[in-house]
């Protein structure tokens, strides 16, 4: 359903993606960790078409997301993307509700289920940095979406709150891409594959269920099951023995910082 | 149905309220009761009908361009929201044009209901005798065709600056309906500009069109009193102003399919 191939995203000269190749089938979960600035939240957006593509190709049900157009199977928790006018919640639910041909119940009804009924009068501008992230979440999850992509869909979120998202989205039957810095939340979704994206380089595929056991080391190691180029030097991914082991990390920045 | 959200949301803009209105009733005060001092106090009728409406004309039409201003600089801050609406919901971009055309005839009709109300208790005041405009129905259909072209108008060079130029020079491109309107009403006003200038361009069409509207005399070449230049055809005045606002819409589409995503810190100056 989904299909990236040889994918070069920049901004001016700078290149942000490098050649990423990902596919995903039906169904298919998939969680990407990276420290912050490695390029996880440009993926997502190259992957809706509204970052500047350089080379490669991003194809979704078979279509070159360039050419999309009302492919309504598609939803994220981007919050830029439904800032679509001036308006509160309750209109942007009712709006965005009409536009992805969903009842509008859906959208109340999870607003309700997080305990979020006091945003619906308020704008965009006036959420917190969590209430914004709920918000986003919500837009994404309400159409039960046959790709759902979440950007780093836990920050800023309250305990309660997180318990209850990552309960819908272990139940959550479609195909997902996750990109998040936290890797203690991953835990919960053992079945997932996981990638690693660092300085716009995509790793993998590893099980999350290996997470615990896997290890980042400096240097190119003999049993490395991966190697990382960066510009702070050369990483190897290893199993069971290593120098810092993912499984004692809660997020992907300190294991960099440790390791280098 | 968009165009209801959009129009909530435009009529609670204050800023627009006191640029698009207050702001031209001020003007009209100055021509009602300031230089309406200096018109000679035995001229026939028709004159002060035709001062008059010169002057609602020309303040409906800044009325109307700050209202587009409004309008399209909002699609700068939607422009991440209208590409992934585009590609991932059912908008489409004609739909999307469609709809912000509809609030803009509402928004429009409702803004210019106050000019023309100040323009008639003002002016006949002044005069002191009845100034109300000759054919309301006309006067609405000017209104329609001016809101859409002005709004097609300012959106394309909205659009252009998004896709092409970059944010940053948004304080430019955002006075160049204002400064047309000005530069054409008062070319109008005092000038013999060339008859095809004025069925050619969008801007006197509509100046000449609300006047008519207002006074129901024929349309003068130029409108101040005393410089009889000859009159305009109306008919090619609506087509002139139609034609402009059916093309510019179009290619407002074009350009709205092919939005580029823009961060919004891009418009900052300093």
């Amino acid at each position: 359903m989904l299909e990236i191939k040889d994918l070069i995203v920049s901004y001016g000269r700078r290149s942000i993606l490098k050649n990423i190749r990902l596919e995903l089938e039906y169904g298919e979960k998939v969680a990407i960790i990276g420290p912050n600035g490695s390029g996880k939240s440009t993926l997502i957006k190259a992957v809706l078409g509204i970052a500047p593509i350089s080379g490669g190709y991003v194809k979704i049900f078979n279509f070159d997301v360039k050419n999309l157009k009302n492919e309504l199977r598609v939803s994220a928790n981007l919050p830029e993307l439904y800032r679509l006018f001036n308006a509160n919640i309750k209109d942007l639910f009712k709006v965005f509700s009409m536009l992805k041909e969903v009842d509008e119940a859906a959208y109340f009804n999870l607003c309700n289920y997080f305990d979020l009924d006091d945003i619906l009068d308020k704008r965009m501008h006036e959420l917190s940095a969590g209430q914004v992230k709920m918000f986003a979440n919500i837009m994404a999850l309400a159409p039960n979406p046959k790709l759902l992509l979440l950007d780093e869909p836990f920050e800023n979120v309250d305990q309660t709150k997180r318990i209850k998202l990552i309960r819908i989205l272990q139940n959550f039957k479609e195909s997902i891409i996750l990109v998040t810095h936290e890797l203690e939340i991953l835990r919960k979704f053992p079945e997932w594959n996981l990638y690693f994206v660092l300085e716009g380089q995509l790793y993998g595929p590893f099980k999350v269920s290996d997470m615990d056991d896997l290890y980042l080391s400096k240097g190119i190691k003999e049993n490395a099951l991966m190697t990382i180029q960066t510009s702070i030097g050369i990483f190897s991914i290893t199993k069971e023995i290593g120098e810092v082991a993912l499984k004692y990390a809660t997020n992907f920045n300190q294991v960099i910082e440790e390791v280098a | 149905m968009l165009f209801s959200y959009f129009t909530k949301s435009l009529l609670r803009i204050k800023a627009l309220w006191g640029w698009g209105v207050l702001f031209m009733v001020f003007y009209l005060v100055l021509g009602a009761l300031v230089f309406g001092n200096e018109l000679p106090k035995n001229l026939p009728v028709y004159a002060y009908v035709s001062y008059t409406s010169s002057w609602y004309a020309l303040i409906n039409l800044y009325t109307l361009s700050s209202l587009a201003i409004s309008i399209s600089n909002s699609i700068m801050f939607a422009t991440y929201s209208l590409s992934y609406c585009f590609r991932f919901t059912r908008l489409k971009p004609m739909s999307y044009l469609l709809n912000f055309v509809l609030s803009s005839i509402i928004v429009g009709l409702t803004m210019s209901s106050a000019i023309m109300i100040s323009t008639y208790g003002l002016f006949s005041y002044q005069f002191n005798m009845n100034l109300a405009p000759a054919n309301l129905l006309f006067i609405a259909g000017t209104l329609v065709l001016s809101s859409i072209f002005m709004f097609a108008f300012s959106t394309l060079l909205v659009l252009l600056l998004i896709n092409y130029l970059g944010l940053r020079n948004q304080s430019f491109i955002s006075f160049i309906p204002l400064l047309l309107g000005f530069g054409f009403g008062f070319g109008q006003l005092y000038l013999s500009l060339p008859t095809l200038l004025l069925y050619a361009s969008p801007f006197t069409a509509a100046i000449g069109l609300l006047y008519h509207g207002y006074s129901g005399l024929s349309v003068p070449v130029t409108l101040a009193i005393g410089l009889d230049n000859g009159s305009l055809d109306v008919n090619y005045l609506i087509i002139s102003l139609a034609s402009w606002a059916a093309i510019l819409l179009l290619i407002d589409s074009y350009f709205l399919s092919r939005i580029k995503p823009r961060m919004i810190e891009e418009m900052r100056q300093i």
